[in-house]
Protein backbone atom coordinates (compact mmCIF):
# COMPACT_ATOMS: atom_id res chain seq x y z
CA UNK A 1 0.00 0.00 0.00
CA UNK A 2 1.45 3.39 -0.83
CA UNK A 3 1.73 6.05 1.57
CA UNK A 4 0.66 8.63 -0.74
CA UNK A 5 -2.29 7.55 -0.78
CA UNK A 6 -3.24 8.44 2.64
CA UNK A 7 -2.19 12.24 2.15
CA UNK A 8 -4.44 12.51 -1.49
CA UNK A 9 -3.68 16.48 -1.95
CA UNK A 10 -0.15 17.51 -3.01
CA UNK A 11 2.30 19.11 -0.85
CA UNK A 12 4.83 21.46 -1.23
CA UNK A 13 8.34 20.84 -2.45
CA UNK A 14 10.91 21.85 -0.38
CA UNK A 15 11.59 25.17 -2.89
CA UNK A 16 8.46 26.31 -2.46
CA UNK A 17 8.20 25.57 1.03
CA UNK A 18 11.44 27.67 1.63
CA UNK A 19 10.15 30.72 -0.58
CA UNK A 20 7.00 30.81 1.66
CA UNK A 21 8.47 30.28 4.83
CA UNK A 22 9.08 34.19 5.87
CA UNK A 23 5.53 34.94 4.84
CA UNK A 24 4.10 32.40 7.17
CA UNK A 25 6.72 33.16 10.00
CA UNK A 26 5.31 36.69 9.98
CA UNK A 27 1.77 36.00 9.69
CA UNK A 28 2.49 33.37 12.22
CA UNK A 29 4.42 36.06 14.36
CA UNK A 30 1.53 38.69 13.78
CA UNK A 31 -1.23 36.03 15.78
CA UNK A 32 1.24 35.40 18.30
CA UNK A 33 2.09 38.81 19.31
CA UNK A 34 -1.98 39.69 19.05
CA UNK A 35 -1.78 37.01 22.05
CA UNK A 36 0.87 38.55 23.98
CA UNK A 37 -0.58 41.98 23.60
CA UNK A 38 -3.62 40.68 25.94
CA UNK A 39 -1.02 40.65 28.74
CA UNK A 40 -2.28 43.26 31.46
CA UNK A 41 0.84 45.13 32.53
CA UNK A 42 3.50 44.03 29.89
CA UNK A 43 1.47 43.37 26.97
CA UNK A 44 3.06 46.23 24.67
CA UNK A 45 6.44 45.14 25.50
CA UNK A 46 5.48 41.21 24.91
CA UNK A 47 3.73 41.84 21.88
CA UNK A 48 6.90 44.15 20.30
CA UNK A 49 9.54 41.88 21.44
CA UNK A 50 7.05 38.66 19.58
CA UNK A 51 7.36 40.71 16.29
CA UNK A 52 10.44 41.99 16.44
CA UNK A 53 11.99 38.34 16.75
CA UNK A 54 9.42 37.27 14.23
CA UNK A 55 10.60 39.54 11.90
CA UNK A 56 13.84 38.65 12.16
CA UNK A 57 13.29 35.18 11.45
CA UNK A 58 11.75 36.06 8.47
CA UNK A 59 14.43 38.61 6.99
CA UNK A 60 17.33 35.34 7.83
CA UNK A 61 15.07 33.31 6.26
CA UNK A 62 13.91 35.62 3.39
CA UNK A 63 17.95 36.30 2.65
CA UNK A 64 18.72 32.36 2.67
CA UNK A 65 15.97 31.33 0.07
CA UNK A 66 17.41 34.52 -1.72
CA UNK A 67 19.51 32.69 -4.40
CA UNK A 68 17.18 30.00 -5.23
CA UNK A 69 15.93 29.40 -8.56
CA UNK A 70 13.04 30.78 -9.71
CA UNK A 71 9.61 29.02 -9.09
CA UNK A 72 6.05 30.00 -9.19
CA UNK A 73 3.22 28.67 -7.31
CA UNK A 74 -0.02 28.55 -7.70
CA UNK A 75 -0.15 28.12 -11.70
CA UNK A 76 2.14 31.14 -11.52
CA UNK A 77 0.02 33.30 -9.53
CA UNK A 78 2.90 33.72 -7.02
CA UNK A 79 6.49 34.50 -8.95
CA UNK A 80 9.61 33.92 -6.40
CA UNK A 81 12.71 35.77 -8.43
CA UNK A 82 15.65 37.05 -6.83
CA UNK A 83 14.31 40.84 -7.47
CA UNK A 84 10.91 39.80 -5.70
CA UNK A 85 12.86 38.66 -2.97
CA UNK A 86 14.93 41.16 -2.51
CA UNK A 87 12.28 43.54 -2.72
CA UNK A 88 10.75 41.74 0.13
CA UNK A 89 13.34 41.61 2.15
CA UNK A 90 13.41 45.36 1.62
CA UNK A 91 9.78 45.72 3.29
CA UNK A 92 10.38 42.87 6.16
CA UNK A 93 13.60 45.81 6.93
CA UNK A 94 11.25 48.64 6.69
CA UNK A 95 8.52 46.93 8.96
CA UNK A 96 11.41 46.11 11.27
CA UNK A 97 12.30 49.83 11.39
CA UNK A 98 8.51 51.15 11.89
CA UNK A 99 8.28 48.15 14.81
CA UNK A 100 11.24 49.59 16.57
CA UNK A 101 10.33 53.18 16.08
CA UNK A 102 6.68 52.19 17.67
CA UNK A 103 8.15 50.95 20.78
CA UNK A 104 7.53 53.53 23.37
CA UNK A 105 5.87 55.88 21.04
CA UNK A 106 2.59 53.27 21.69
CA UNK A 107 2.34 53.70 25.25
CA UNK A 108 2.99 57.20 24.74
CA UNK A 109 -0.03 58.28 22.07
CA UNK A 110 -2.02 55.62 23.67
CA UNK A 111 -2.10 52.78 21.18
CA UNK A 112 -3.12 49.56 21.43
CA UNK A 113 -0.92 47.13 21.69
CA UNK A 114 -2.49 45.29 17.98
CA UNK A 115 -0.56 47.84 16.43
CA UNK A 116 2.56 45.71 16.21
CA UNK A 117 -0.09 42.38 14.86
CA UNK A 118 -1.59 45.05 12.50
CA UNK A 119 2.46 46.08 11.10
CA UNK A 120 2.71 42.36 10.90
CA UNK A 121 -0.16 42.10 8.90
CA UNK A 122 0.23 44.79 7.08
CA UNK A 123 3.72 43.44 5.79
CA UNK A 124 2.65 40.34 4.64
CA UNK A 125 0.12 41.63 2.49
CA UNK A 126 2.94 43.73 0.97
CA UNK A 127 5.20 40.77 0.08
CA UNK A 128 2.34 39.22 -1.69
CA UNK A 129 1.33 42.39 -3.35
CA UNK A 130 5.27 42.55 -5.27
CA UNK A 131 5.43 39.24 -5.31
CA UNK A 132 1.40 38.36 -7.14
CA UNK A 133 1.58 38.75 -10.78
CA UNK A 134 -2.10 38.27 -10.91
CA UNK A 135 -4.70 40.84 -11.03
CA UNK A 136 -7.24 39.92 -8.39
CA UNK A 137 -4.61 38.32 -6.30
CA UNK A 138 -2.86 41.92 -6.40
CA UNK A 139 -6.40 43.29 -4.95
CA UNK A 140 -6.36 41.23 -2.02
CA UNK A 141 -3.10 41.32 -1.22
CA UNK A 142 -3.98 45.08 -1.07
CA UNK A 143 -6.77 44.88 0.64
CA UNK A 144 -4.89 42.76 3.46
CA UNK A 145 -2.17 46.02 3.26
CA UNK A 146 -4.98 48.80 3.37
CA UNK A 147 -7.57 47.23 5.92
CA UNK A 148 -4.15 46.99 8.50
CA UNK A 149 -3.04 50.39 7.61
CA UNK A 150 -7.02 51.99 8.15
CA UNK A 151 -7.22 51.20 11.59
CA UNK A 152 -3.17 51.87 12.59
CA UNK A 153 -4.00 55.53 10.76
CA UNK A 154 -7.37 55.86 12.92
CA UNK A 155 -5.63 54.48 16.10
CA UNK A 156 -5.26 57.48 18.67
CA UNK A 157 -8.62 57.30 19.64
CA UNK A 158 -8.86 60.55 21.81
CA UNK A 159 -7.39 62.13 18.48
CA UNK A 160 -9.92 64.38 16.48
CA UNK A 161 -7.17 64.32 14.06
CA UNK A 162 -6.47 61.13 13.92
CA UNK A 163 -9.95 59.53 13.25
CA UNK A 164 -10.56 62.11 10.61
CA UNK A 165 -7.48 61.07 8.81
CA UNK A 166 -8.73 57.54 9.29
CA UNK A 167 -11.94 58.28 7.81
CA UNK A 168 -10.64 60.08 5.05
CA UNK A 169 -8.34 57.43 3.90
CA UNK A 170 -10.71 54.86 4.99
CA UNK A 171 -13.29 56.19 2.18
CA UNK A 172 -10.97 57.21 -0.30
CA UNK A 173 -8.96 54.02 -0.36
CA UNK A 174 -11.98 52.15 -0.62
CA UNK A 175 -13.01 53.70 -3.74
CA UNK A 176 -9.47 53.07 -5.14
CA UNK A 177 -9.62 49.52 -4.13
CA UNK A 178 -12.99 49.27 -5.84
CA UNK A 179 -11.87 51.18 -8.79
CA UNK A 180 -8.78 48.74 -9.02
CA UNK A 181 -10.86 45.51 -8.86
CA UNK A 182 -13.78 46.98 -11.28
CA UNK A 183 -10.81 47.78 -13.73
CA UNK A 184 -9.06 44.24 -13.47
CA UNK A 185 -12.97 43.19 -13.96
CA UNK A 186 -13.47 44.80 -17.00
CA UNK A 187 -9.72 43.57 -18.29
CA UNK A 188 -10.42 40.70 -17.82
CA UNK A 189 -13.49 40.72 -19.94
CA UNK A 190 -11.85 42.35 -22.80
CA UNK A 191 -8.80 39.73 -22.76
CA UNK A 192 -9.54 36.63 -21.10
CA UNK A 193 -7.28 36.69 -18.27
CA UNK A 194 -6.00 37.94 -14.80
CA UNK A 195 -2.68 36.94 -15.37
CA UNK A 196 0.05 40.27 -16.01
CA UNK A 197 2.01 38.25 -18.10
CA UNK A 198 -0.40 36.34 -20.40
CA UNK A 199 -2.31 39.82 -21.07
CA UNK A 200 1.26 41.10 -21.97
CA UNK A 201 1.71 38.04 -24.41
CA UNK A 202 -2.15 38.73 -25.68
CA UNK A 203 -1.90 42.87 -26.11
CA UNK A 204 1.35 41.63 -28.03
CA UNK A 205 -0.16 39.57 -30.74
CA UNK A 206 -3.84 41.44 -30.68
CA UNK A 207 -2.95 45.37 -31.71
CA UNK A 208 -6.55 46.69 -31.20
CA UNK A 209 -7.87 45.89 -27.86
CA UNK A 210 -11.50 46.91 -27.00
CA UNK A 211 -12.52 49.95 -25.45
CA UNK A 212 -13.85 47.81 -22.42
CA UNK A 213 -10.21 47.09 -21.96
CA UNK A 214 -8.93 50.57 -22.18
CA UNK A 215 -11.59 51.88 -19.53
CA UNK A 216 -10.52 49.07 -17.18
CA UNK A 217 -6.87 49.97 -17.60
CA UNK A 218 -7.74 53.28 -17.05
CA UNK A 219 -9.37 52.82 -13.86
CA UNK A 220 -6.64 50.79 -12.49
CA UNK A 221 -4.08 53.63 -13.51
CA UNK A 222 -6.10 55.61 -11.45
CA UNK A 223 -6.37 53.31 -8.41
CA UNK A 224 -2.47 52.49 -8.43
CA UNK A 225 -1.93 56.38 -8.73
CA UNK A 226 -3.93 57.27 -5.54
CA UNK A 227 -2.35 54.24 -3.59
CA UNK A 228 1.30 56.13 -4.22
CA UNK A 229 -0.38 59.69 -4.04
CA UNK A 230 0.89 61.25 -7.38
CA UNK A 231 -0.55 64.16 -8.50
CA UNK A 232 -4.18 64.42 -9.61
CA UNK A 233 -5.22 61.46 -6.72
CA UNK A 234 -2.81 63.45 -3.94
CA UNK A 235 -5.72 65.04 -2.06
CA UNK A 236 -5.93 62.64 0.64
CA UNK A 237 -2.15 62.59 1.06
CA UNK A 238 -1.18 65.26 3.60
CA UNK A 239 -4.11 65.27 5.83
CA UNK A 240 -3.74 60.95 6.56
CA UNK A 241 0.20 62.07 6.98
CA UNK A 242 -0.47 64.81 9.70
CA UNK A 243 -3.54 63.31 11.66
CA UNK A 244 -1.81 59.60 12.02
CA UNK A 245 0.39 59.26 14.92
CA UNK A 246 4.02 59.91 13.77
CA UNK A 247 5.45 56.57 13.91
CA UNK A 248 2.45 55.10 11.80
CA UNK A 249 2.76 58.19 9.16
CA UNK A 250 6.78 57.16 9.14
CA UNK A 251 5.97 53.51 7.99
CA UNK A 252 3.22 54.53 5.40
CA UNK A 253 5.67 56.78 3.97
CA UNK A 254 8.40 54.31 3.78
CA UNK A 255 6.51 50.52 3.52
CA UNK A 256 3.50 51.70 1.85
CA UNK A 257 4.59 53.51 -0.60
CA UNK A 258 7.59 51.25 -1.73
CA UNK A 259 5.32 48.56 -2.20
CA UNK A 260 2.54 50.97 -3.90
CA UNK A 261 5.03 51.99 -6.19
CA UNK A 262 6.47 48.55 -7.12
CA UNK A 263 3.26 47.32 -8.13
CA UNK A 264 2.40 49.92 -10.01
CA UNK A 265 5.32 49.65 -11.64
CA UNK A 266 4.78 46.32 -12.48
CA UNK A 267 1.59 46.43 -14.11
CA UNK A 268 2.64 49.59 -16.32
CA UNK A 269 5.04 47.70 -17.14
CA UNK A 270 3.44 44.94 -18.36
CA UNK A 271 -0.07 46.36 -19.69
CA UNK A 272 0.99 50.37 -20.67
CA UNK A 273 4.70 49.84 -22.04
CA UNK A 274 3.77 48.07 -25.30
CA UNK A 275 4.83 49.63 -28.81
CA UNK A 276 2.93 48.29 -31.09
CA UNK A 277 -0.76 49.69 -29.71
CA UNK A 278 -1.21 53.82 -30.53
CA UNK A 279 -3.82 54.11 -27.55
CA UNK A 280 -1.61 52.99 -24.95
CA UNK A 281 0.58 56.27 -26.00
CA UNK A 282 -2.27 58.03 -24.00
CA UNK A 283 -1.47 56.60 -20.69
CA UNK A 284 2.30 57.23 -20.85
CA UNK A 285 1.44 60.70 -21.98
CA UNK A 286 -0.53 60.51 -18.82
CA UNK A 287 1.84 58.74 -16.38
CA UNK A 288 4.44 61.66 -17.87
CA UNK A 289 1.91 64.39 -17.01
CA UNK A 290 1.57 63.44 -13.90
CA UNK A 291 5.29 63.64 -13.06
CA UNK A 292 5.62 66.72 -14.36
CA UNK A 293 2.72 68.03 -12.03
CA UNK A 294 3.21 66.16 -9.07
CA UNK A 295 7.03 67.24 -8.70
CA UNK A 296 5.95 71.27 -9.73
CA UNK A 297 2.95 70.87 -7.35
CA UNK A 298 4.40 68.97 -4.29
CA UNK A 299 7.62 71.31 -4.25
CA UNK A 300 5.95 74.72 -4.69
CA UNK A 301 3.03 74.17 -1.79
CA UNK A 302 5.53 72.81 0.53
CA UNK A 303 7.55 75.91 0.57
CA UNK A 304 4.21 77.85 2.20
CA UNK A 305 3.56 75.47 5.07
CA UNK A 306 4.98 76.03 8.82
CA UNK A 307 4.41 72.68 10.39
CA UNK A 308 6.94 69.96 9.62
CA UNK A 309 4.89 66.74 8.98
CA UNK A 310 2.85 68.32 6.49
CA UNK A 311 5.52 70.05 4.87
CA UNK A 312 7.06 66.29 4.49
CA UNK A 313 3.79 65.21 2.99
CA UNK A 314 3.98 67.26 0.50
CA UNK A 315 7.62 66.63 0.01
CA UNK A 316 6.62 62.85 -0.87
CA UNK A 317 4.34 63.83 -3.52
CA UNK A 318 7.22 65.82 -4.99
CA UNK A 319 9.45 62.71 -4.85
CA UNK A 320 6.44 60.70 -6.25
CA UNK A 321 6.49 62.92 -9.04
CA UNK A 322 10.72 61.62 -9.36
CA UNK A 323 9.95 58.30 -9.27
CA UNK A 324 6.94 58.36 -11.76
CA UNK A 325 9.63 59.84 -13.90
CA UNK A 326 12.32 57.28 -12.94
CA UNK A 327 8.58 54.63 -14.09
CA UNK A 328 8.24 56.60 -17.66
CA UNK A 329 11.70 56.10 -18.33
CA UNK A 330 11.45 52.54 -17.97
CA UNK A 331 9.51 52.51 -20.93
CA UNK A 332 12.68 53.64 -23.07
CA UNK A 333 15.29 51.65 -20.97
CA UNK A 334 15.93 49.03 -18.29
CA UNK A 335 18.37 50.50 -16.25
CA UNK A 336 15.85 52.66 -14.89
CA UNK A 337 14.23 50.03 -12.86
CA UNK A 338 16.97 49.07 -10.94
CA UNK A 339 17.56 53.11 -10.47
CA UNK A 340 13.74 53.37 -9.11
CA UNK A 341 14.28 50.14 -6.46
CA UNK A 342 17.58 52.06 -5.31
CA UNK A 343 16.13 55.21 -5.09
CA UNK A 344 12.37 54.06 -3.60
CA UNK A 345 15.27 52.24 -1.04
CA UNK A 346 16.75 55.39 0.04
CA UNK A 347 14.02 57.76 0.17
CA UNK A 348 11.98 55.28 2.45
CA UNK A 349 14.87 55.13 5.15
CA UNK A 350 15.23 58.81 4.87
CA UNK A 351 11.68 59.32 5.36
CA UNK A 352 11.42 56.98 8.39
CA UNK A 353 14.13 58.79 10.02
CA UNK A 354 12.86 61.76 9.57
CA UNK A 355 9.68 61.08 11.18
CA UNK A 356 11.21 59.10 14.30
CA UNK A 357 12.87 62.25 15.12
CA UNK A 358 9.91 64.03 15.13
CA UNK A 359 7.70 61.66 17.30
CA UNK A 360 10.80 62.47 19.36
CA UNK A 361 9.47 66.01 20.03
CA UNK A 362 5.42 65.24 20.20
CA UNK A 363 3.66 65.72 23.03
CA UNK A 364 0.26 62.81 23.50
CA UNK A 365 -2.55 63.97 20.62
CA UNK A 366 -0.43 66.72 18.97
CA UNK A 367 -0.99 67.39 15.67
CA UNK A 368 2.09 68.81 14.03
CA UNK A 369 5.35 70.45 14.78
CA UNK A 370 5.68 74.13 14.40
CA UNK A 371 8.43 75.64 12.98
CA UNK A 372 8.25 78.15 15.45
CA UNK A 373 8.58 74.86 18.09
CA UNK A 374 11.61 73.56 16.46
CA UNK A 375 14.15 76.92 16.30
CA UNK A 376 17.30 76.50 18.39
CA UNK A 377 16.49 72.97 18.79
CA UNK A 378 19.88 72.09 17.27
CA UNK A 379 21.07 73.70 19.61
CA UNK A 380 19.89 72.00 22.88
CA UNK A 381 19.47 68.79 21.55
CA UNK A 382 22.73 68.63 18.39
CA UNK A 383 22.83 65.14 17.90
CA UNK A 384 18.77 64.84 17.23
CA UNK A 385 19.36 68.24 15.45
CA UNK A 386 22.10 66.58 12.95
CA UNK A 387 19.99 63.60 12.35
CA UNK A 388 17.08 64.78 11.67
CA UNK A 389 19.81 67.46 9.18
CA UNK A 390 20.88 64.57 8.09
CA UNK A 391 17.52 63.07 6.61
CA UNK A 392 16.85 66.40 4.92
CA UNK A 393 20.26 66.62 3.95
CA UNK A 394 19.29 62.96 1.87
CA UNK A 395 15.93 63.82 0.83
CA UNK A 396 17.17 67.55 -1.00
CA UNK A 397 19.97 64.93 -2.71
CA UNK A 398 23.21 67.07 -0.92
CA UNK A 399 26.10 64.73 -2.15
CA UNK A 400 27.46 62.27 0.91
CA UNK A 401 24.07 61.15 1.86
CA UNK A 402 22.59 58.26 0.09
CA UNK A 403 19.42 60.76 -1.18
CA UNK A 404 22.23 61.86 -3.51
CA UNK A 405 23.26 58.33 -4.71
CA UNK A 406 19.46 57.67 -5.83
CA UNK A 407 18.59 61.18 -7.14
CA UNK A 408 21.71 60.83 -9.28
CA UNK A 409 21.33 57.30 -10.47
CA UNK A 410 17.47 57.74 -11.16
CA UNK A 411 18.52 61.14 -13.42
CA UNK A 412 21.27 59.84 -15.35
CA UNK A 413 19.77 57.02 -16.57
CA UNK A 414 16.55 59.09 -17.87
CA UNK A 415 18.80 61.14 -19.44
CA UNK A 416 20.08 58.29 -21.23
CA UNK A 417 17.04 57.24 -22.04
CA UNK A 418 16.54 60.45 -23.61
CA UNK A 419 14.17 61.89 -21.58
CA UNK A 420 15.45 65.50 -21.35
CA UNK A 421 12.55 67.77 -20.93
CA UNK A 422 11.39 66.25 -17.98
CA UNK A 423 14.77 65.17 -16.24
CA UNK A 424 15.08 69.36 -16.80
CA UNK A 425 12.06 69.91 -14.84
CA UNK A 426 13.02 67.44 -12.21
CA UNK A 427 16.24 69.13 -11.73
CA UNK A 428 15.27 72.73 -11.29
CA UNK A 429 12.02 71.56 -8.63
CA UNK A 430 14.56 69.55 -6.44
CA UNK A 431 16.57 72.67 -6.42
CA UNK A 432 13.35 74.59 -5.09
CA UNK A 433 13.04 71.80 -3.10
CA UNK A 434 16.62 72.65 -1.06
CA UNK A 435 15.13 76.24 -0.04
CA UNK A 436 12.55 74.35 2.46
CA UNK A 437 14.54 71.79 3.64
CA UNK A 438 17.18 73.81 4.68
CA UNK A 439 14.99 76.74 6.10
CA UNK A 440 13.75 73.59 8.51
CA UNK A 441 18.06 73.66 9.12
CA UNK A 442 18.36 77.25 9.83
CA UNK A 443 15.40 76.89 12.12
CA UNK A 444 17.19 74.48 13.98
CA UNK A 445 20.44 75.57 14.62
CA UNK A 446 20.72 79.24 13.60
CA UNK A 447 17.25 80.70 15.47
CA UNK A 448 17.14 81.64 19.10
CA UNK A 449 15.01 79.43 21.03
CA UNK A 450 11.68 80.69 22.07
CA UNK A 451 9.19 79.73 24.98
CA UNK A 452 7.53 77.70 23.12
CA UNK A 453 10.17 75.50 21.98
CA UNK A 454 8.78 71.19 22.15
CA UNK A 455 10.26 68.69 24.97
CA UNK A 456 12.03 65.82 24.01
CA UNK A 457 10.41 62.87 24.56
CA UNK A 458 12.17 60.15 26.11
CA UNK A 459 11.98 57.53 23.65
CA UNK A 460 14.10 54.36 23.27
CA UNK A 461 12.41 52.86 19.82
CA UNK A 462 12.13 56.33 18.21
CA UNK A 463 16.06 57.19 19.00
CA UNK A 464 17.27 53.47 17.81
CA UNK A 465 15.09 54.03 14.70
CA UNK A 466 16.22 57.44 14.24
CA UNK A 467 20.03 56.13 14.27
CA UNK A 468 19.88 52.97 12.50
CA UNK A 469 18.61 55.23 9.61
CA UNK A 470 21.06 57.75 10.11
CA UNK A 471 23.88 54.83 10.24
CA UNK A 472 22.19 53.52 6.45
CA UNK A 473 21.96 56.74 5.12
CA UNK A 474 25.46 58.21 5.59
CA UNK A 475 26.87 54.49 4.82
CA UNK A 476 24.74 54.15 1.37
CA UNK A 477 25.87 58.00 0.87
CA UNK A 478 29.50 56.99 1.26
CA UNK A 479 29.69 53.21 -0.14
CA UNK A 480 27.36 53.24 -2.47
CA UNK A 481 28.92 50.29 -4.50
CA UNK A 482 27.95 47.21 -2.90
CA UNK A 483 24.26 47.98 -2.80
CA UNK A 484 24.37 49.42 -6.66
CA UNK A 485 26.19 45.81 -7.69
CA UNK A 486 24.32 43.94 -5.47
CA UNK A 487 20.41 45.45 -7.50
CA UNK A 488 22.67 45.14 -10.86
CA UNK A 489 22.79 41.39 -10.18
CA UNK A 490 19.50 41.17 -8.89
CA UNK A 491 17.73 42.56 -11.68
CA UNK A 492 19.99 41.44 -14.15
CA UNK B 1 -25.50 36.55 -24.95
CA UNK B 2 -27.83 39.29 -24.11
CA UNK B 3 -28.34 38.09 -21.28
CA UNK B 4 -24.58 38.58 -20.01
CA UNK B 5 -24.43 42.21 -22.04
CA UNK B 6 -27.86 43.02 -19.75
CA UNK B 7 -25.91 41.96 -16.38
CA UNK B 8 -22.88 43.65 -17.31
CA UNK B 9 -25.03 46.77 -17.82
CA UNK B 10 -26.48 46.26 -14.37
CA UNK B 11 -22.92 46.05 -13.03
CA UNK B 12 -22.33 49.20 -14.39
CA UNK B 13 -25.19 51.41 -13.39
CA UNK B 14 -24.62 49.33 -10.11
CA UNK B 15 -20.80 50.85 -9.79
CA UNK B 16 -22.07 54.37 -11.22
CA UNK B 17 -24.94 54.93 -8.67
CA UNK B 18 -22.09 53.25 -5.52
CA UNK B 19 -19.37 56.03 -7.31
CA UNK B 20 -22.29 58.98 -6.85
CA UNK B 21 -22.85 58.11 -3.12
CA UNK B 22 -19.76 57.48 -2.30
CA UNK B 23 -18.76 61.21 -4.08
CA UNK B 24 -21.71 63.27 -2.99
CA UNK B 25 -23.76 61.45 0.41
CA UNK B 26 -22.40 63.80 3.50
CA UNK B 27 -23.78 60.79 5.74
CA UNK B 28 -20.72 58.32 6.77
CA UNK B 29 -23.08 55.24 6.90
CA UNK B 30 -24.44 56.23 3.52
CA UNK B 31 -20.97 56.64 2.19
CA UNK B 32 -19.85 52.60 3.78
CA UNK B 33 -22.88 51.58 2.06
CA UNK B 34 -21.91 53.39 -1.55
CA UNK B 35 -18.72 51.18 -1.01
CA UNK B 36 -19.94 47.79 -0.74
CA UNK B 37 -22.37 48.90 -3.28
CA UNK B 38 -18.92 49.53 -5.21
CA UNK B 39 -17.27 46.07 -4.70
CA UNK B 40 -20.85 44.30 -4.97
CA UNK B 41 -21.26 45.70 -8.80
CA UNK B 42 -17.51 44.85 -9.32
CA UNK B 43 -18.15 40.93 -7.90
CA UNK B 44 -21.07 40.99 -10.31
CA UNK B 45 -19.23 42.08 -13.29
CA UNK B 46 -16.01 39.02 -12.30
CA UNK B 47 -18.82 36.54 -12.25
CA UNK B 48 -20.53 37.50 -15.86
CA UNK B 49 -17.23 37.90 -17.04
CA UNK B 50 -15.84 34.34 -16.18
CA UNK B 51 -19.29 32.52 -16.64
CA UNK B 52 -19.34 33.91 -20.40
CA UNK B 53 -15.75 32.66 -20.82
CA UNK B 54 -16.15 29.36 -18.75
CA UNK B 55 -13.40 30.12 -16.57
CA UNK B 56 -13.94 28.90 -12.77
CA UNK B 57 -10.81 31.32 -11.53
CA UNK B 58 -13.18 34.32 -11.84
CA UNK B 59 -16.07 32.68 -10.00
CA UNK B 60 -13.83 31.01 -7.04
CA UNK B 61 -11.86 34.91 -6.49
CA UNK B 62 -15.32 36.12 -6.08
CA UNK B 63 -15.41 34.45 -2.58
CA UNK B 64 -12.18 35.62 -1.03
CA UNK B 65 -13.53 39.32 -2.23
CA UNK B 66 -17.32 38.87 -0.49
CA UNK B 67 -14.44 38.32 2.78
CA UNK B 68 -12.93 41.13 2.11
CA UNK B 69 -15.92 43.25 1.45
CA UNK B 70 -17.00 41.97 4.92
CA UNK B 71 -13.81 43.10 6.58
CA UNK B 72 -13.76 46.36 5.12
CA UNK B 73 -17.04 47.32 6.63
CA UNK B 74 -16.26 46.07 10.32
CA UNK B 75 -13.20 48.32 9.61
CA UNK B 76 -15.40 51.20 8.53
CA UNK B 77 -18.02 50.92 11.09
CA UNK B 78 -15.51 50.64 13.75
CA UNK B 79 -13.70 54.06 12.25
CA UNK B 80 -17.38 55.36 11.99
CA UNK B 81 -17.91 54.99 15.91
CA UNK B 82 -14.41 56.04 17.09
CA UNK B 83 -15.65 59.00 14.63
CA UNK B 84 -18.97 59.60 16.30
CA UNK B 85 -17.00 59.43 19.81
CA UNK B 86 -14.55 62.63 19.03
CA UNK B 87 -17.03 64.76 16.97
CA UNK B 88 -20.41 63.87 18.66
CA UNK B 89 -21.82 63.76 14.94
CA UNK B 90 -21.05 61.07 12.18
CA UNK B 91 -21.53 63.59 9.25
CA UNK B 92 -18.30 64.06 6.77
CA UNK B 93 -18.85 67.98 6.89
CA UNK B 94 -18.76 68.15 10.92
CA UNK B 95 -15.04 66.29 10.72
CA UNK B 96 -12.79 69.13 8.99
CA UNK B 97 -10.39 69.49 11.47
CA UNK B 98 -7.39 68.99 8.82
CA UNK B 99 -6.94 71.36 6.05
CA UNK B 100 -8.15 70.55 2.59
Amino acid sequence: MNINNFFPLTSLTAAEYFNLLPLFTISFGALISLLCGTHKTKGHGLAFSCSFLFLLAALVQTSYALFMTDITLLGGTLVYSPFTKTVSMMIILFTLLGVVLTYGQDLKEGLLSEIYALMLFASAGMILMVSTNHLLFMFIALEIMSLAIYVMVAMRRGSRFSSEAGLKYFILGGLASALFLYGSSLIFGALGSFELSTLHTVLKESTTPSIIFYIGLGFVVAAMLFKVGAFPFHGWLPDVYQGAATNVTGFMGAAVKFTAFIAFAKVVQYLVFIEAILPLRWFQNFIWFSAAASMIYGNFVAISQNEIKRMLSFSTIAHTGYLLLGLYAMNLSEQSSQALVLYLFFYAIANMGAFAVISLFEEKNQKDLHLEQISGLGIKHPLLGTLLTIFLLSMAGIPLTSGFIGKYGLFSTAVMAGEIPLVILAVLTSVVSVFYYLRVIVYLFMKQGTSEMAKYQRLKGASAAAFISALATIQFGLFPKAIIQFIKMIAK
Amino acid sequence: MTNEILIQLLAAFLFTTGFLVVLLRRDTIMILMGIELLLNAANLSIVTFSKASNMIEGQVQVFFIITIAAAESAIGLSILVNLYRNFGSIKTQKATTLKG
